[in-house]
């Protein structure tokens, strides 16, 4: 609007400019001009008056001279004519533009007297009524010029009325401008003005509003549960630690346990493209001795005007405790359903143990030869070697899960895994097929004994579906794969034993959701796994494929590696 | 004097199989052992016609009942007398009438108690109708 304003007002004042020095120098020229017509209008009067003079004087006293005389005079008045319509003067004044015609008919008429005059003889009889002649024909030129005249005289003096008008008058136009002009540059500047005081107010007052923000901010900040630090990146210093950030490590944000913290949390939170941002999952021992969980994220926030990192940290402790509880007792329900399985598989060394001390104490009373003896001592032995075996692999089954990471060989966990059930699985019929093509360096953060219940209670669910179907003559096959795919390490458990109901598909992983008998399991295996496999960073899915199901675990290589504790 | 008993064990756990083999040879038993059902089924087909059979219940690939059954349906000539299985899964309320068994014996269990219960069902000193699950 302003900026409008201004170019309408300098427009109007420029157009007042052009058109006064337009006026003024229109004026000068019209009025020029038509005196000029009127000149030229009294010549050519001048000039008829001069020629029917010498009209008169060749009439009283005809001889050669007085007839050149006329000539001239005829040839003079015939110049002048043209002039009354073909100059500048003549073509301003319409009613002369008019008399064009006429007053070429008399130029035909003087050419022919012009003409006629040389030939004619000053004393010869025909002189005479042929000059009168003459002098008639052209004497209506006279009115006509005096017409022309009087209309001139007309023009200018009305020219010189309005001049005398104009000159007693000032220039109402332009001054009208200039007061319009004048009247909207003041408008202009009341409007700026006024606009001036309402953003300045405006400015005012979102400033009182952004300060109102910030101490609202930073109370909130202060009060939060979550702890909040802000570091700068310039040497990850911290900047602000709210209250509970202060708990986690100490009060002063220049203790020297701020830098570890900062740095584990970074270390969390990077992505894939290697930028300190995203959300974090990650244990930290206290600088009293306390390994604590966190979780939390990490972004970029512009904190005192200045770009810096935000950390946002949530303790988890009493939460991953819980989980990692509930994770206990997911695996110890699942060692109950196998117990009759490894009390099977414990039977069959302590059987082979019985038969031997039966035929060692045989041989030691009949006194055989030594080296039979040694060998079912050592016989003995080795299948006492395979009983520790088996209860050894229990035990750390039934391991209480801890929150610490550590890194361990995928190859090795699934070996070990499908290791713990293939005697469950000889004795059901059905063979596992393992088809591992990473590499046994390949190595995975996590707590491997997790990791393996993942894949235990994956192999538990197929053996368990070879329940539930009618099983034909083809030997069940419970494969097992292990492959890199890009930058993820794929890990896909898949039976033929008819596949999972589609009504339940979608709620697989849900605490307690299960289609085994309440004797068999608890519904919550595939829940923990989930979890296990989400602090890996990673993703578990179940899908039917033709006449079975696959269950996909899918975990990033490089991230996989990337979380230890701090 | 007694005649010479004969014994056909089918065990996949091929170190039990053997020493409870040599424990019955030991005692005079003519002794067969094989660790799948199909070798034993091939056994008694071919005419080893055993004072007894004593089978694993879970062999690898087959069901040790199954190998019962099969030796149930032979010739009578070719039948054992006695039918016996031995197993390490828990079956403690299990007849071994379910089986179609003489004995059930559940690992561990002592070798002698097997021969035992077995040469007592052969001279007719026991009931096979009332036997059931025997324990080391």
């Amino acid at each position: 609007m302003p900026a409008a304003l201004i170019v309408t007002t300098l427009g109007l004042f420029l157009a007042t400019g052009m058109l006064y020095v337009s006026q003024t120098q229109h004026r000068a020229l019209l009025s020029a001009t038509v005196r000029s017509s009127g000149w030229v209008a009294y010549q050519a009067q001048l000039e008829y008056v001069k020629t029917q003079g010498q009209f008169e004087v060749a009439l009283l006293r005809p001889s050669r001279r007085a007839l050149d005389e006329l000539q001239f005079r005829l040839e003079l008045l015939r110049s002048r004519l043209p002039l009354l319509y073909d100059s500048d003067e003549g073509r301003l004044l319409q009613e002369v533009i008019a008399q064009k015609d006429a007053v070429q008919r008399y130029e035909v008429v003087l050419d022919t007297l012009i003409d006629s005059l040389p030939e004619l003889a000053p004393n010869s009889e025909a002189a005479l009524p042929a000059l009168r002649k003459g002098y008639y024909e052209i004497e209506p030129l006279g009115r006509l010029l005096q017409r022309v005249l009087m209309q001139s005289i007309a023009y200018n003096e009305e020219i010189f009325r309005r001049e005398r008008e104009v000159a007693a008058s000032p220039a109402i136009v332009p001054f009208a401008l200039l007061f319009v002009s004048g009247t909207c540059l003041v408008v202009i500047l009341f409007l700026d003005g006024r606009r001036d005081r309402q953003r300045l107010a405006e400015t005012m007052a979102a400033q009182a509003a952004v300060t109102a923000v910030q101490e609202n901010l930073r109370a909130i900040i202060e009060a939060m549960p979550i702890g909040t630090i802000i570091v700068d990146p310039d040497g990850d210093v911290v900047r602000f630690i709210n209250p509970s950030a202060a708990a986690l490590v100490d009060p002063s944000p220049d203790h020297p346990e701020w830098k570890r913290l900062v740095r584990a949390a970074f270390e969390a939170a990077v992505d894939e493209n290697g930028r300190r941002s995203g959300s974090l999952s990650m244990a930290f021992a206290k600088p009293q001795g306390d390994i604590i969980s966190l979780r939390g994220a990490v972004c970029g926030v512009i904190w005192e005007g200045r770009p810096q990192l935000l950390i946002l940290l949530t303790d988890t402790s009493r939460i991953r405790n819980a989980e990692l509880q509930l994770m206990q007792a997911a695996k110890l329900a699942t060692l109950g359903e196998m117990a009759t399985a490894i009390a099977h598989e414990l039977n069959q060394p302590l059987a082979v143990i019985k038969m031997a001390v039966s035929n060692a104490r045989r041989l030691v009373l009949s006194e055989a030869d030594p080296e039979a003896i040694t060998s079912k001592l050592e016989r003995i032995s080795a299948q006492v070697d395979r009983a520790k075996r088996i209860t050894d692999q229990v035990r750390r089954y039934a391991r209480m899960p801890s929150d610490q990471t550590g890194s361990f060989s995928c190859r090795h966990a699934v070996e070990l895994a499908a290791g713990f059930i293939a005697e469950q699985y000889r004795a059901a019929g059905i063979r596992i097929s393992l088809e591992q093509e990473v590499s046994p360096e390949l190595m995975l953060a996590g707590d491997q004994t997790m990791f393996e219940q993942v894949i235990v209670n994956l192999l538990v669910n197929a053996r368990d579906a070879y329940d539930t179907v009618q099983r034909d003559t083809r030997q069940a096959v419970v494969a097992v794969r292990t492959q890199l795919r890009g930058a993820d390490l794929l890990i896909e458990v898949e039976d033929d034993a008819g596949g999972i109901r589609e009504d339940i598909i979608g709620q697989i992983f849900d605490p307690f959701c299960t289609t085994k008998s309440a004797d068999k399991g608890t519904g919550l295996g595939l829940s923990m796994a989930r979890n296990v496999v989400r602090d890996m960073n990673g993703t578990i899915v179940a899908s039917n494929i033709k006449g079975g199901a696959r269950f996909t675990i899918t975990i990033p290589v490089d991230r996989g590696l990337s979380q230890d504790v701090a | 004097m007694m005649a010479t008993r004969s014994i056909l064990i089918c065990d996949d756990e091929a170190e039990l199989a053997e020493e409870l083999g040599e424990f019955f040879v030991s005692c005079g038993w003519e002794v067969r052992v094989c660790i799948s059902a199909p070798a034993a089924l091939a056994a008694l087909y071919n005419g080893f016609a055993p004072s007894c059979l004593l089978t694993d219940l879970r062999i690898a690939d087959h069901d040790g009942a199954e190998l019962v059954a099969h030796t149930r349906g032979l010739p009578k000539h070719l039948q054992p007398q006695v039918v016996a299985i031995i197993t390490g899964h828990v079956v403690s309320e299990t007849a071994a009438a379910e089986f179609n068994a003489d004995f059930l014996f559940v690992k561990p269990i002592d070798p002698v108690i097997v021969m035992d219960g077995i040469e007592k069902l052969l001279s007719g000193a026991t009931d096979p109708a009332s036997s059931g699950a025997f324990r080391g």
